[in-house]
């Protein structure tokens, strides 16, 4: 019997999850709110992060019934990145006190591979296509010889951070986030407006599709030709038809009959019909998890240490550093077969 | 005599600078021993993943500093605060060197920087790890989640679905 504590906080979250062999104990989450028509900025995002983070930790560990957590967890899993620098600190002091009080070995995680593990451990998914997208993060992945390969990816902003950002021009809540926001507008919305549709083989852009959107916006409300409704449905519309696109093309490239979405966009209902609809034109399955494991949680990293740690897994407390940036690509998955 | 206790506080900055580096230097010896003697599996293809690894400054004279004593009331702690907080490096953009020590029950904490700026920003994050890592101790060694459990909330919940 394996049990691992996650700590995640490379964005505007901050969650602790307890797994024990492919069972998620608990899974507490915090989130940081900016007040609408603004982001969250990485010092005040800690800064949120440090008065949240032992209040979840406390709330995992009791929910979870642990008692003697040195005894009863086996390793500590934190998030090394990718992400923003000052939140990701915050996770990886917590972790590192963590690991010598209770004298337990270090995981450090790459939080794609977190999103990407918990999404095949629930729902069973075996060797999908991988499309992970969220406010930080756009890539199309499948696994060959012991990596997650990265086929086709954003080359400029996250399809994330479009809508985030669509969504501060316009003034919807970031509570509980502005993509939910923008997908409950869309729902209202009937008017199509053109947008650029940039796809690039396997590649896409979205920051063409932003900057028209924003500079069309005030315009187009002022004049009253299009409701902010209209934009958001036809942004989504836009952009997730490329997201299809090119995760079809990697389907067809790798022969693969599996589809997984994660990342926090994967919560978005439409974008799942639409992904379903093209699977099954393909004949293939489309797995997708609900908003408690889309969205950054503690449990994905404790998956993501689980897997490592059995394979033999760990880091030293004086390596123990976080990074900014961490590509999906560069992590061994020596926890996979060939 | 003001001359004598300037002469002092250099004193005590030169004995603390040798002192870090030598402890800096153990480190690294050890760390090497560890890995030659483990032959540790590497966890992602180390070159570009690593922040020390961003860190390629060009080397400024120095012009303003802060010594930091910080009283953890033990030596156990003060050591496991020191670890905790000196793993993480200054970011790429700072011009600010930390070094640190830990004597008795006190931590010190010397930075020296180029610029204002960049001493100012490190004092506040290293004062805030500090606190965050001692935060974390205490919850580690006082349990205190466990008082989070009413009487009547013996059995094992799971709480997958606990989450905003």
């Amino acid at each position: 019997m394996v049990c691992i504590l996650g700590i995640e906080g490379s964005a505007n979250k901050i969650g602790v999850g307890i797994v024990r062999d492919g069972e998620v104990l608990s899974n507490p989450r915090a989130t940081f709110h900016a007040p609408p028509g603004e982001g969250f900025r990485p010092s005040e995002t800690a800064q949120h992060h440090r008065q949240q983070i032992l209040r979840v930790l406390s709330k995992a560990l009791s929910d979870a019934n642990i008692k003697e957590p040195e005894k009863e967890i086996d390793a500590i899993a934190f998030t090394k990145g990718p992400g923003m620098g000052a939140p990701l600190q915050v996770g990886a002091v917590v972790a590192r006190t963590l690991s010598l009080m209770w004298s337990l070995p270090l995981v450090p995680v790459n939080h794609c591979i977190g999103h990407i593990e918990m999404g095949r451990l629930i729902t069973g998914a075996n060797n999908p296509v991988v499309l992970y997208v969220s406010g930080g993060n756009t890539q199309v992945i499948s696994y060959s010889h012991y990596k997650y390969r990265v086929f086709g990816e954003t080359i400029d902003i996250a399809v994330g951070n479009c809508l985030d950002r669509f969504a501060r021009v316009v003034k919807l809540p970031n509570d509980p986030s502005p993509g939910y926001s923008i997908e409950q507008a869309a729902k209202k919305g009937s008017r199509l407006l053109e947008l650029p549709y940039n796809v690039k083989g396997m590649d896409v852009a979205f920051s063409g599709i932003l900057s028209l959107i924003e500079s069309k916006a005030s315009q187009l409300l002022s004049s009253a030709e299009c409701t902010v409704e209209d934009l958001c449905f036809s942004l989504q519309e836009t952009v997730f038809a490329m997201l299809v696109e090119i995760t079809e093309r990697a389907m067809a490239h790798t022969g693969s009959k599996e589809l997984l979405i994660v990342g926090g966009v994967g919560c978005n209902k439409r974008l799942q019909e639409m992904a379903e609809s093209m699977c099954a034109d393909r004949g293939a399955h489309l797995f997708a998890t609900d908003e408690r494991f889309c969205i950054d949680n503690g449990a994905m990293i404790a998956q993501a240490g689980y897997l490592m740690h059995k394979a033999g897994l760990k880091c030293e407390l004086e390596k123990s550093t976080i990074t900014q940036r961490y590509r999906t690509d560069q992590v061994n998955v020596c926890w996979r077969t060939k | 005599m003001p001359g004598g206790e300037f002469r002092l506080g250099c004193f005590i900055f030169a004995v603390m600078s040798r002192i870090a580096r030598f402890k800096i230097k153990s480190l690294n010896i050890m760390s090497t021993c560890s890995i030659s003697s483990l032959f540790q599996m590497e966890i992602d293809d180390g070159a570009s993943s690593s922040s020390e690894d961003e860190k390629q400054k060009n080397v400024k004279p120095t012009r303003h500093s802060a010594v930091l004593k910080l009283d953890f009331e033990s030596e156990e702690v003060a050591r496991t605060v020191c670890r905790v907080v000196s793993v993480d490096k200054e970011p790429s953009r700072s011009n600010a060197v930390r070094k640190f020590d830990v004597d008795g029950s006190y931590l010190h904490i010397e930075i020296n920087s180029v610029d204002r700026k960049s001493l100012q920003k490190s004092i506040a994050n290293v004062l805030e790890m500090c606190d965050l890592a001692k935060s974390t101790i205490d919850l580690a060694r006082n349990k205190k989640w466990l008082d989070l459990k009413g009487p009547t909330e013996k059995k094992m919940k799971l709480n997958s679905s606990n989450s905003k």
